[in-house]
Order: structure tokens, then sequence, then C-alpha cells
């Protein structure tokens, strides 16, 4: 672990905040990179979206309407 | 609340089987733990009474007919046999993949682009379809694991206990796997609907 958090590490950690409790370090070391790096924040916003993409397909097989609603 | 007629419920089907390959790579046991599926919801209508939607109570079902194959299945196929790379060595190329994504300094090769409104792809049905087939072009073994994760909803202990690998091991497949849904989306997706 070098002093300064690089994109690598971040991302990784970005993963590993969905999988595993992140320590205090590691959450201070990534919300200082993503202070200043719009490629990491780039990533961590489509992680995001694509674990809520999975919770969508998970609960109901994908969006609203694809729902069995009355026709 | 009444039985569901067999029509909704054969109208699901074709969905219900695509998650079961997905999940446990294999047709012929996708069909069988669909076939039990609606056998289930057949034989206990009453269940469903009160519940949000058919589709919601179905796929409830089946995540735990397909728990209960891929357990009966681990007996006869040992995880750790399957193999993903075509070097055979699946470590290997789960830590290229990722090296690949980065310069020596540990900054990032390419700038990830922005993806305009991500929330809006959430209300396309297409987009979960392009999801899937994401999904499909994973290596097998990195889909079953990214599924068990992010669909079935098994906490990391719990996988790595059902498939016999270190939780660094986990961690390191699920992340790869994100890399490379991030990457399929990008292409197939935002890039084309900007």
């Amino acid at each position: 672990m070098s002093i300064k958090p690089t994109c690598k590490e971040v991302h990784r950690l970005t993963s590993e905040g969905l999988d595993r409790e992140l320590s205090m370090v590691e959450r201070a070391r990534m919300q200082m990179h993503l202070l200043t790096c719009q490629a990491c924040r780039n990533f961590t916003e489509q992680t995001q979206l694509l674990h809520k993409a999975m919770q969508r397909l998970s609960e109901r097989g994908g969006r609203d309407q694809d729902k069995d609603e009355p026709q | 609340m009444s039985v569901p007629p067999n029509s909704e419920l054969e109208a699901l089907r074709p969905a219900l089987v695509r998650f079961a390959v997905l999940q446990l790579r294999n047709d012929d046991a996708a069909e069988d733990v669909v076939q039990e599926t609606l056998i289930a919801v057949l034989e206990k209508p009453d269940n469903f009474a009160g519940q949000s939607s058919l589709r919601t109570y179905v796929t409830g079902i089946l995540k735990h007919k397909i728990l209960d194959a891929m357990r009966a299945n681990r007996r006869e196929v040992q995880f750790d046999a399957i193999i993903d790379g075509s070097d055979g060595n699946d470590r290997q190329s789960d830590a290229d993949f990722i090296d690949a994504l980065f310069r020596p300094d540990g900054h990032v090769a390419d700038m990830p682009r922005r993806w305009g409104d991500p929330d809006a792809a959430l209300e396309q049905k297409d987009f979960f379809r392009t999801l899937e087939v994401c999904l499909e072009k994973l290596p097998p073994k990195t889909a079953r694991i990214f599924m068990m994760r992010e669909w079935l909803e098994m906490d990391t202990a719990d996988i790595c206990r059902e498939l016999q690998i270190s939780s660094s091991n986990a961690w390191v497949m699920l992340y790869r796997a994100r890399l490379q849904l991030r990457e399929c989306l990008d292409l197939n997706w935002f890039g084309r609907h900007d």
C-alpha cells in the first residue's frame, strides 16, 4: 500500500465495499482519492448503478412495467 | 386470492429459464429447476395470497430451487474443477484482466466515460436485456459467483462455504465480474444511448 491511494486501489475498494465492511482507513483513503479523481467517481457511480440494476433484476426480473400487471 | 392462471405462469417461463441458466450454466438443470418451481407454485396456490406480484413470488421460489440444485450438484462437480481461463489458470487471468485496466503507477489506463443519466437506464426494459447478455458473456465461474452474490443475494461468507474458496479469492472474482460487466454495458448500452 503506497502513501497516496491509487485508482487501482480505489477501484478495488469500490467493488469490495459491496461485499464486505471496509475499514475506517480504507474508507478515508477512498474518500480522499475520490475528491480529486473524476475517473474513480465515474467508476463508483457505474458500479452502484450495476448493483441497483442487479437488485431490480433479483427482485422482479427487470423494470417496473415488466411485472405482471393487468393488460 | 385466486390461483394464478397457467397462462400467466407460462408467460414467465422464458425469463425464469434464462436466470436459471445464468446461475447453473446447464440447460437441462435449468429446465428442471424451472419446472419444479412452476409445480411448487401450482401445488400451493394459497401461498401466493397477498404477495406483491406473481413474478416476484415465483422468482423467490426459483431462487430456493436453484440453491438446492447447486448444493446437490456440489457433490458431483467441484467448483475449483471448473476452468474459466483458456490457459487453465483462473487466478492469473483475473489478475491480468484487472491489471490491464491500469498503468504501472496505478492510474486508470482509460478514463471511464460518463454515463449520462444512469438512472434512466433502469426504466428501460431493453437495458435489462443488455445486462442479461453481458452476464451471459462472463466466464462461467465468474458468472456463477456474481449471480450468487447479486442475484441470489447470498453473503460472501456463505458463498465461500458453498464454493470452498477463500474470501479474498471471492472478492477478486466479484471485482473482475463487475469490471467486465461495466465494460460490457459501457460498450453495448451507454456507448449507443448517449
